[in-house]
């Protein structure tokens, strides 16, 4: 079985848990007495729809079954758009966010998805889904919107998934370059990225892929043109890009990394020799569908590092190999970077996994067990889970009611036929 | 009659629909978008007058509650909404409403085109249904189901694992 679910709450918060949820328990005690008291007019549909977009998509599935015209208000694409921005978009809401997904790597053939409760969360989350996730062992990332992009290595296989609408949508085999010299084949690694257009709203998958020769009197070290593949769902297909200017070795990203519309990964040039001023950071415009280069900022070397966000930006996350220092850099208004926060030593750390709610940073330790660093208390926390094996991803749990079907498939039900 | 420099007004009477007389402070009103188009629509007019708004929808009731939000929100800066005190209030102030009481605020708000009360009207009145069950929905909201049983058992299908 590919994936297994589990549920985790702070264990030194244990008592805290409790105590939320026993005042919660009571909140909604009294909440019940004072509903059976009055009773709510007939509101004007505006204020439904306004109401009914504050609502997690858990009790949105179930509305639709409370009248004809709450089916088509939940069911209508300007709904589901609005219900984005007052939910979860929504700066005063980060509720949402306590779930947290995270992947392993378990063997060659398998990958392994939990799921971290944190925090005072009692929700049910599409769990009956998430258990058959439906393609094997697959890398899972996002989520956007809801949306994740799903890959499987192995089978080469790609798809986009919204678990809680239970849609999966495979995506159409992946093209090569044209006029792809007969020598040279895809080089088995890719870096990816997904996200949404923010001027069309068309979710897009980006892939960025080397080549490897099939002369086999050529080094390895030589990566043939770096090319650059993009999957609309709009059309559903894909699009070669161009290439890279240069051979570039990138790194995937193991939080999800989406800042106003681009995608980042941290790489190298392809050199020979293994010189630490060949890094760089790409960036993906999902708009323009161009690429840049930026320069990393000038941290302590050597260090293990990743991308993240910061403050809604993006983040160089790093930790010194000697004095154990964790740092974090961000980019100030000019796009140079600054150090935003330094603290340790953190002797049992191993290496930065990225960013989570409330500019929280989930690191890795050398035992496997994962802890949260929060700027704000300062504190250290253990999650309080551990595998022996190294973390691929940690994604803030998401849900939506966006659609990922064939476009015909959901004017039918924009029309408002309901599916009997 | 004024001349071509505009006037400006301090105070404006508001008129209930059920005929209660309110004198607002013009930068309490302006909270409401509505009475805010309306004074700068006779400010441009150049009048000097008293100028008296009937609001046909909202009761005495209602109009009173929704204009201590505006006193309350007139002395806090625009984009100062994540300001401690003001949300604390924000909660308080709506704590104490019954349901009828709240959704004819809502309405109100929406009428007086008060962006910030409404936003907080539906985000409260959400938060109270959060995790409900159909059926009291149906009974709160006084809806009655016009779906077949057949009808109603697909839709619960296609949504199981949100009904547990």
């Amino acid at each position: 079985m590919a994936l297994s679910l589990q549920r985790y709450t702070w264990t030194d918060a244990n008592s805290r848990f409790n105590h939320l949820l026993k005042e919660r328990l009571n909140r909604d005690k009294q909440r019940s007495m004072i509903i059976s008291l009055e009773k709510i007019d007939h509101l004007p549909e505006n204020l439904i729809v306004e109401i009914l977009s504050r609502l997690p998509v858990k009790d949105l599935l179930q509305f639709k079954s409370v009248c004809k015209s709450w089916y088509s208000i939940i069911s209508s694409p300007n709904f589901i758009t609005k219900h984005l921005k007052n939910y979860y978009y929504n700066p005063n809401n980060d509720s949402w966010k306590d779930c947290l997904l995270v992947q392993y790597y378990v063997t060659h053939a398998e990958l392994q998805l939990y799921e971290l409760f944190v925090d005072e969360t009692r929700r049910v989350l599409a769990n009956e889904v998430l258990y058959s996730m439906p393609m094997y062992s697959s890398y899972v990332y996002g989520p956007c919107d809801g949306i994740y992009y799903v890959y499987q290595y192995d089978s080469n296989g790609r798809a986009l998934w919204n678990p809680a609408i239970n849609e999966f949508r495979t995506l159409p085999r992946i093209i090569s370059k044209p006029h792809l010299p007969s020598n040279l084949t895809y080089a088995s690694n890719e870096v990816y990225g997904f996200g949404v257009d923010p001027l069309t709203r068309d979710y897009k998958v980006v892939v960025v892929k080397g080549h490897w020769s099939t002369n086999e009197d050529i080094t390895d070290n030589v990566k043939f043109p770096v090319s650059v593949l993009v999957y609309s769902l709009r059309t559903d297909s894909w699009k070669y890009c161009g290439d890279l200017g240069r051979a570039y070795d990138l790194e995937t990203n193991k939080c999800y990394i989406y800042v106003n519309g681009c995608c980042y990964w941290f790489g190298s040039y392809d050199c020979s020799d293994d010189d630490d001023d060949d890094e760089v950071i790409i960036s993906f415009d999902m708009a323009t569908d161009a690429f840049k280069e930026m320069d990393v900022p000038d941290y302590s070397r050597p260090s293990s590092k990743c991308l993240g966000m910061y403050d809604d930006s993006l983040a160089f996350l790093c930790l010194s190999d000697t004095e154990k220092v964790f740092d974090v850099w961000t980019l100030n208004e000019e796009c140079c970077w600054i150090k935003k926060i330094s603290v340790g030593p953190l002797p049992e750390v191993r290496s930065p996994i990225g960013h989570w709610k409330d500019n929280r940073l989930i690191l890795q330790c050398k035992d496997g067990k994962l802890v949260v660093y929060d700027p704000k208390t300062q504190e250290v926390r253990d999650l309080a889970f551990q595998k022996d094996r190294w973390c691929e991803g940690a994604f803030a749990y998401m849900e939506s009611l966006v659609s990922i079907k064939d476009t015909n498939e959901t004017e039918e039900v924009e029309a408002g036929n309901i599916p009997v | 009659m004024a001349s071509s420099s505009s006037s400006s007004l301090s105070r404006v009477v508001v008129k209930s629909s059920d005929n209660n007389l309110f004198v607002v402070n013009k930068k309490v009103a302006s909270q409401s978008q509505l009475l805010k188009q309306c004074i700068d629509n006779m400010e441009e007019k150049g009048t000097n007058d008293v100028i008296l708004i009937p609001l046909s929808n909202v009761t005495s009731n209602i109009l009173t509650l929704v204009l201590e939000y505006c006193e309350k929100h007139a002395d806090f800066a625009d984009d100062d909404n994540n300001n401690q005190e003001l949300k604390q209030w924000d909660h308080e102030f709506l704590k104490k409403f019954d349901y009828a009481t709240l959704n004819s605020l809502t309405m109100a708000a929406d009428y007086m085109v008060t962006k910030s009360l409404l936003n907080l009207c539906c985000q409260f009145i959400a938060d109270s249904i959060k995790d409900l069950t159909v059926q009291q929905i149906r009974q709160i909201f006084d809806i009655k189901n016009d779906f077949t049983p057949q009808e109603e058992a697909d839709i619960k299908n296609e949504n199981a694992w949100a009904f547990r």
